[in-house]
């Protein structure tokens, strides 16, 4: 029963228009388990968004099979089901949107009483259901607003009260808070994570950042130009990038690449001493900083001076970050360097002093 | 006060009221081509506008023959100009009603020539419809008809914009038809014009400005009350 609830199997999908041809989707291979948060990250164009429409076949592939929701959907680029099958498979997937695509000439109420018309529910039912769902997303006050009355936030727990209505497996969130201030960011991400914590629904987050999936993503995969690059548990992923592209967006989400180019311009990293030496220490899970740092001035006689410092927690576990200048004699610099390799700490020389 | 009036306007109260030839017939009329070439021509435009947005390349049934050929049937009758197409189908007027003359036998070319008219107008309309918002419904597992009628619910303000403006054209065009003896305000303008009545002249003209002047506020205070995306 630990079969996936999404299953690709070397999927690609070719676009062309005219002369111009495009492979946003590469030979990709992707299993996302039943209750999981997977996040899929990537920069504008890597391909997400022709990526996810396959799970509810808004378009076809190429080439590829396509399992969904224990569904066969795709054999080899064909698609096997449409019309009333199709729409049913639909109804098991919810999906919400950067712009929220609401409908603008309907009611919340209405909004969300349209996603329950094919639910074989009488009026009074949907009625109900629709009531329940708006109350679930804590808009109940709003429920006879318009799309126009609503804050950008609120129109996106409409959307996801509609995406919810006919108690989907799988919720696929393009981009869904890209549009969203970072407060408001955090609370419809808390929304999705208490809606998988409590009714079990698989979510497939696409992001362009970290921050996104960091706090909420069970599992992350990258992607670049139709493929998918790296993937891994997002503490892993964290903890141990090792494509240049993830590390590049982990660096972006921690703010840390950011906080190396202010130390850089201190001036005491400028005219960095010939004994000095400018590092960055990264700790994961059960190693932490301090020991070290006061283990290195007792048993080497080097001081550790810290510039920067982030400790976050991914899936529970701490994440660190110390960008320090070490000062010592050559040999024992040295020492200190092989015993915080000894420790499995993460060490990246950035500026040697002369 | 009659006296009065007979002296300024005499060829107006000559007219009279009711009767074959009086103003009211004349109104009648013009409301009566306006109506029903507006329900019948507008009906036909609709239903093209809807063929050309599903079947486009970018619609939700692309179809490209069915596409062409709507296409070009709305381009070639809006092309010809009315009061040659008033011509060119007299015999299919005078097949379908008996007649070419008269209110009625008008309807035929008025329908024909507001519809590709308002199938454009409507084509533009439903076509400016997000398509973020038909993608959203599909993903729900909205059908073709849900689909449908999310164009239209989407686009109603603006349907009421463009069918006030075709209303207003089709006025223009009923007064235009009145030249070949259909009856109504412009037949009755033109008819009396031509013998220097100039006051029968100035009264359907007045009256014609104010119909459409009238059709042009309900529609601008219906198409604003029902927009609900400000
Ligand atoms: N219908 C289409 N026809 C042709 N090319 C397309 C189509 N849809 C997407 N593409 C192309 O496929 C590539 C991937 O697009 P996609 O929208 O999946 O990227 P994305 O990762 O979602 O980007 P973004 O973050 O901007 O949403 C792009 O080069 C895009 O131009
Ligand atoms: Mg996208």
């Amino acid at each position: 029963m630990s079969d996936p609830i999404i299953d690709f199997k070397d999927v690609s999908v070719h676009f062309q228009n005219g002369s111009e041809a495009v492979d946003a989707v590469k030979n990709i291979n992707l299993q996302i388990k039943a209750g999981e948060i997977f996040g899929i990250v990537g920069y504008s164009g890597a391909g997400k968004s022709t990526l996810v429409r396959l799970i509810n076949l808004l378009h076809g592939p190429t080439l590829g099979d396509i399992s969904v929701a224990h569904v066969h959907s795709v054999a080899n680029g064909q698609v096997l089901i449409k019309g009333k099958a199709l729409r049913q498979l639909r109804q098991k997937i919810g999906m919400i949107f950067q712009h929220f695509n609401l409908l603008d000439q309907s009611t919340v109420l209405q909004n969300v009483l349209f996603a329950l018309k094919h639910s074989g529910l009488n009026k009074t039912a949907r009625i109900a259901k629709a009531k329940k769902l708006i109350d679930q997303v804590g808009l109940t006050d709003r429920i006879d607003n318009y799309p126009a009355q609503l804050s950008g936030g609120q129109k996106q727990r409409v959307a996801i009260a509609r995406a919810l209505a006919n108690d989907p497996e799988i919720l696929i969130s393009d981009e869904a808070t890209s549009a969203l201030d970072p407060k408001t960011t955090k609370q419809i991400l808390q929304l999705l994570a208490d809606l998988n914590k409590k009714t079990g629904v698989t979510i497939v987050l696409i992001t362009h950042e970290m921050q996104v999936v960091k706090n909420i993503a069970d599992r992350v995969a990258v992607m670049k130009n139709g493929e998918i690059i790296e993937q891994n548990a997002t503490y892993d992923i964290f903890a141990n990038p090792q494509k240049a592209l993830t590390k590049e967006f982990i660096e972006t989400a921690s703010g840390s690449q950011e906080a190396l180019e202010k130390v850089l311009q201190q001036p005491e990293v400028k005219q960095l001493p010939s004994n000095a030496l400018l590092v960055e220490l990264s700790f994961s899970g059960s190693t932490t900083g301090e020991p070290v740092i006061s283990l290195l001035a007792k048993k080497f006689d080097v001081t550790a001076d810290i510039l920067y410092g982030n400790v976050e927690s991914i899936q529970g576990i701490a994440i660190g970050t110390l960008i320090v200048v070490l000062q010592g004699s050559k040999a024992n610099i040295q020492k200190a360097l092989a015993e915080i390799k000894d420790r499995k700490i993460g060490l990246q020389t950035i500026k040697e002093g002369k | 006060m009659i006296n009065w009036l007979n002296k300024i306007m005499p060829n107006v109260i000559s007219m009279g009221w009711g009767g074959d030839y009086g103003w009211w017939q004349s109104i009648y009329q013009t409301l009566f081509m306006t109506l029903f070439s507006a329900l019948i021509g507008g009906l036909i435009g609709l239903i093209f506008a809807i063929i050309l947005v599903l079947t486009d390349n970018d619609g939700i049934l692309p179809n490209r023959p069915v596409f062409w050929l709507a296409d070009k049937i709305v381009s070639v009758f809006r092309a010809v100009p009315f009061i040659i197409l008033l011509f060119v189908i007299s015999p299919f007027t005078h097949l379908l009603i008996g007649t070419t003359l008269g209110a009625t036998a008008a309807l035929v070319p008025l329908s024909l020539s507001v519809a590709p008219f308002y199938a454009r107008q409507i084509q533009v309309v439903l076509k400016a419809v997000d398509p973020g918002k038909i993608e959203a419904s599909q993903a729900l597992g909205a059908n073709n008809w849900d689909l449908l009628i999310i164009y239209m619910k989407e686009s109603l303000p603006e349907m009421i914009r463009v069918s006030t403006v075709t209303l207003i054209s089709l006025i223009g065009l009923t007064a235009m038809a009145g030249a070949i003896g259909s009856g109504g305000l412009g037949n009755t303008v033109v008819t009396f014009g031509q013998q220097s009545k100039y006051d029968v002249v100035w009264v359907g003209t007045i009256l014609l400005l104010l119909l459409i002047f009238g059709i042009q506020a309900i529609g601008d205070w219906w198409a604003k009350h029902s927009n609900h995306a400000v």
